[in-house]
């Protein structure tokens, strides 16, 4: 191998596993939730405790992020479970848009990062509200069970089922204590989910390494352009929503409303995210996930970097 | 076949645990993480060993794709952590700081310098007092040239920041105005005195990118006019990770 591509590939697999060692423990932290969610909590209990309207249930799902802050990639994890639970899906799609941006840590580091800039602080969360709330409304028209794959068959349920299940617990109610089988199961969603991450990774990696870096340049100049190109790096990098910040702060030559787009969009998309939205949901709500976010912080973005000239 | 299946992924999870243990304690977790995220791979390590060590116990089918997705990326992972970086210039990673860099300041030629690193120095470029801004530097990294700089009689000073992990890093340089540009080589790790001056300039940050790096940020006006650029051992860490606002700074 010669000395450049020798290079290349070095920062490729060092750009892979960063990612990854820097979402593993989220994405535990996601698993064992669900986990733990799956086994001690009995279908419908949670829906019990959760608004009845369908504004008040969104509006509820955008702050719990607040009570149970979590980074975009432990968060789905925790809303296929929900989902799995009968939690209605306007209050989960929208706890899983808006719970990586609307969380203490995550806005006190824009905070940071813009240097005390309230305007991109109120703006981040103004623009992930606004997405949160659409994607929850527009994928609450539909039955949770229906937005994941065989949502019919909740697969580690054990309610003494004798399906045909490939999770390991017992079914028959067997010897190990709940606990135990808690934990085993957060080894397996720890590995589903994590094989979703990986991929997001590799593909994350190969175009970071690979893009040529004058690229970002061409878009800078026009508030259109710069918002685009922002929107398609953050798609591209998956940085985490607590570091990307400082990331897009550095981005000094760009209009403001592109730095905005950047830290609105990729906690809600990006390639990790679209990977592991495909392994959890529908093709249809994937679809949802991906564009509806992307048009709204387009649009919205655009808009205010007009507006502020 | 669902004995093995468990097992394998069992032990999947188990070995990623121990590595992300090990890797807590080995010398390169800076090339990937922040180091102040230890303490938060080492839970993950140990929750991972713990869980994965229980899943052992169970029987499962096995999932081929996800067997081998953990196994491809477990190779690509060792690789990386086994092969010698030929992105960094640093050395064994034994290298001592020399006695006088241990205090704040440095004294050349009878006059004081502080010492601070350039994410330090870019916030007082940006937001800084007058007084900071007039104060006497000393500042490392590498040194970046291209013509345009040559012509000017200016090389850019190089060092990268990082806020998480190695895909968020940034990269903070500052054009530096000295008498022989040409001495220093792209790559070299410099140390530089000097004062912040305004030197305008068309630079755009592609032209002054650190390979593998996201993004560079380079002052709006300022750059350094340097009283002495001296050639020195790449530092054991070259990356910065902290980022203090008054004296003593992280240098």
């Amino acid at each position: 191998m010669n000395s450049a591509l020798d290079q290349d590939f070095y920062i490729f697999i060092t750009v892979v596993t960063a990612i990854f060692l820097e979402a593993a423990p989220f994405l535990l932290l996601g698993a064992l939730v669900s986990s733990f969610l799956e086994v001690y909590c009995p279908q419908d209990r949670i829906g019990k405790f959760l608004p009845k309207g369908r504004i008040t249930g969104v509006l509820f799902g955008l702050g719990a992020g607040m009570l149970l802050p979590t980074c975009e990639c432990g968060v789905v994890p925790i809303v296929r479970r929900l989902l799995l639970k009968n939690v209605p899906a306007h209050v989960a799609a929208a706890y899983m848009l808006a719970a990586p941006v609307i969380n203490p840590i995550v806005l006190v580091s824009t905070y940071v990062a813009f240097r005390g800039d309230i305007w991109m602080v109120l703006g981040r969360v103004g623009v992930v509200a606004l997405t949160a709330v659409t994607g929850g409304l527009w994928l609450g028209r539909m039955d949770p069970l229906l937005l994941v794959p065989h949502g019919e068959h909740d697969h580690i349920g054990h309610q003494g089922s004798d399906l045909d299940c490939d999770c390991g617990l017992d079914h028959e109610g067997g010897s190990q204590p709940r606990f135990i089988g808690a934990l085993a199961h957060t080894a397996w969603e720890f590995l589903d989910m994590g094989k979703y991450l990986i991929l997001g990774c590799l593909a994350a990696g190969l175009i970071k390494t690979f893009l040529p870096s004058t690229i970002l340049t061409v878009f800078e100049s026009n508030l259109f352009l710069a918002v685009a190109g922002m929107m398609l790096l953050a798609i591209i990098v998956s940085v985490c929503s607590e570091a990307d910040s400082f990331v897009a702060a550095s981005f000094w030559s760009f209009p403001k409303a592109a730095q905005l787009s950047f830290i609105t969009i990729g906690p809600m998309v990006d390639l990790k995210l679209i990977m592991m939205y495909t392994g959890v949901f529908r093709r249809r709500v994937v679809f949802v996930l991906v564009i509806l976010p992307t048009l709204v912080v387009f649009i919205v973005s655009t808009l205010l970097g007009t507006i502020a000239g | 076949m669902s004995k093995i299946g468990g097992l394998f992924e069992g032990c999947i999870v188990l070995a990623l645990g121990l590595a992300m243990s090990a890797l807590v304690r080995a010398d390169s977790y800076w090339l990937y993480l922040h180091p102040k995220f230890k303490w938060l791979t080492l839970t993950a390590g140990i929750v991972l060993i713990i869980v994965g060590g229980i899943a052992l116990l169970y029987n499962r089918r096995p999932n081929l794709s996800r067997i081998l997705i953990f196994l491809a990326f477990s190779t690509l992972a060792a690789i990386g952590y086994f092969l010698p970086n030929p992105t960094s210039s640093a050395t064994s990673g034994l290298l001592e700081e020399v006695p006088s860099q241990k205090k704040s300041r440095i004294v050349l030629d009878s006059q004081e310098y502080i010492k601070i690193n350039l994410g330090e120095l870019y916030a007082i470029s940006e937001k800084g007092l007058q007084e900071e801004r007039t104060a006497p530097y000393v500042v490392r990294g590498i040194v970046k040239r291209n013509l345009e700089l040559d012509k000017r009689g200016q090389f850019v000073l190089l060092r990268v920041f990082m806020w998480c992990c190695f895909a968020d890093a940034v990269a903070v340089g500052f054009r530096v105005q000295c008498d022989q540009p040409d001495e220093f080589q792209d790559g070299q790790w410099v140390r530089v005195y000097g004062r912040l001056q305004q030197l305008p300039t068309l630079l755009t940050e592609a032209t002054v990118r650190v390979k593998g790096i996201l993004s560079t940020a380079l002052p709006r006006a300022d750059g350094i006019v340097a009283a002495k650029v001296e050639k020195i051992e790449p530092p054991p860490i070259p990356f910065m990770f902290e980022f203090r606002k008054s004296e003593p700074y992280a240098y």
